[in-house]
């Protein structure tokens, strides 16, 4: 688990198109929503 | 995913926003989206860039990624994460709504 992010710190933002293409940046949520990450283990 | 999805309203009251990231591309989540109907956004990463920037698991003996989530809170700030050793060990939605209920109340605090 060496790149475990660190709780209580900020978390690395990112930018990522979702599967329509539209951009999604993490700090487009600040200030809006809290975020839940879901890091899908597949599609089976 | 299903089970998130079971209880979609309560992280939509706690001011939640769900985001799925994988490492299927674009067509992949597309078409799992569709079967599936699911209410949350889709981030592909084929290059894994930012599954590996979590911190995402990869059991070469378990034939694939481990399950993870982070919660973050509207400061941007990690509050959670919880990375799963199985590919079944996934957190109960009673225990992340609990934590974001508390994320949710603090911030009440802060503001009164």
């Amino acid at each position: 688990m060496s790149n475990a992010i660190q709780i209580n710190q900020p978390a690395p933002d990112f930018t990522l198109p979702d599967f329509e293409g539209k951009l999604v940046h993490l700090t487009d949520f600040r200030g809006k929503k809290n975020v839940i990450l879901v890091f899908n283990r597949g599609f089976t | 995913m299903a089970q998130l999805r079971l209880d979609y309203e309560k992280f939509i009251d706690q001011e939640a926003i769900i985001l799925v990231i994988g490492p299927e591309d674009q067509k992949a989540f597309r078409s799992y989206w569709q079967q599936a109907n699911l209410p949350f956004r889709g981030l592909p990463n084929p290059d894994h860039s930012v599954l590996k920037q979590f911190g995402q698991e990869v059991n070469l003996f378990k034939l694939g990624r481990m399950p993870a989530q982070v919660i973050i809170d509207k400061q941007g700030i990690a509050r959670y994460a919880h990375y799963g050793k199985a590919m079944s060990d996934i957190p109960d939605n009673e225990e992340l709504v609990a934590i974001l209920r508390e994320i949710n109340q603090e911030q009440e605090l802060i503001r009164s």
